[in-house]
């Protein structure tokens, strides 16, 4: 079965470095990336702010960083359509990341670049994009208030609704 | 919702993270982290 992105392994391997690297390069601008749930939320993408290039989105809310973060992978990285929201990367919610994309069941095969749903119900109520493991811990990096993003376990809520992939 | 899950699919088995890139974070304890102020949702699109 093709991969979700139908990127090979090295080629996958590449996106999810660079999804890691975009969100790092937001956690280390913490105090830049303002949380907003505007439209300014898009500004990431809209304005093409390229992690490589050492821009992030100064406006974010949770599910609009986590598509930042894959954007920087997949569309930058090998022009790959939005399989994250297919909204054509301009726009989504926690709703679109469960319609896309395919889960994730066991943590044990949680990859860097996955999102962690969070919520009780659909379409969930929180996004966090997975960016490798500390002590055997699938880490996060969550930017769910003006305070954030934040690096953190990816239990740190205890409404974990499933992971998902789209690499 | 896709329910098609990946853990059992070979294209994935050989993939390993390269964690190295996080070993000298320090994470956030989440005692210490603000309630998550939600999701634009898809009105605000």
């Amino acid at each position: 079965m093709p991969a979700v992105s139908g990127l090979d392994r090295d080629q996958r391997a590449k996106a999810r470095r660079a999804c890691v690297e975009a969100a790092l390069l937001g956690l280390n601008n913490i105090s830049e990336v303002h949380y907003t749930q505007d439209s300014r939320r898009w500004d990431g993408i809209g304005s093409r702010r390229v992690a490589a290039k050492g821009k992030f989105p100064h406006h974010s809310d949770c599910s609009s960083f986590a598509t930042w973060c894959l954007w920087n992978g997949l569309n930058l990285g090998f022009d790959i359509d939005d399989v994250v929201n297919g909204l054509d990367w301009s726009a989504g919610y926690t709703g679109t990341l469960l319609q896309n994309g395919k889960q994730v069941k066991r943590v044990e095969n949680v990859r860097q670049g996955d999102l962690v749903l969070y919520g009780d119900e659909w379409p969930g109520s929180h996004v966090a994009i997975v960016v490798g493991r500390q002590d055997g811990v699938p880490m996060v990096v969550s930017h769910g208030s003006e305070e954030g993003p934040f690096l953190i376990r990816y239990d740190y809520r205890s409404d974990v609704m499933q992971f998902r992939r789209y690499i | 919702m896709n329910d098609d899950y990946v853990d059992d699919d070979p294209e994935y088995e050989t993939e390993e993270d390269d964690d190295a890139v996080i070993a000298g974070l320090t994470a956030v304890d989440p005692r210490n982290v603000p309630p998550d102020q939600g999701d634009a949702g898809k009105e605000s699109n």
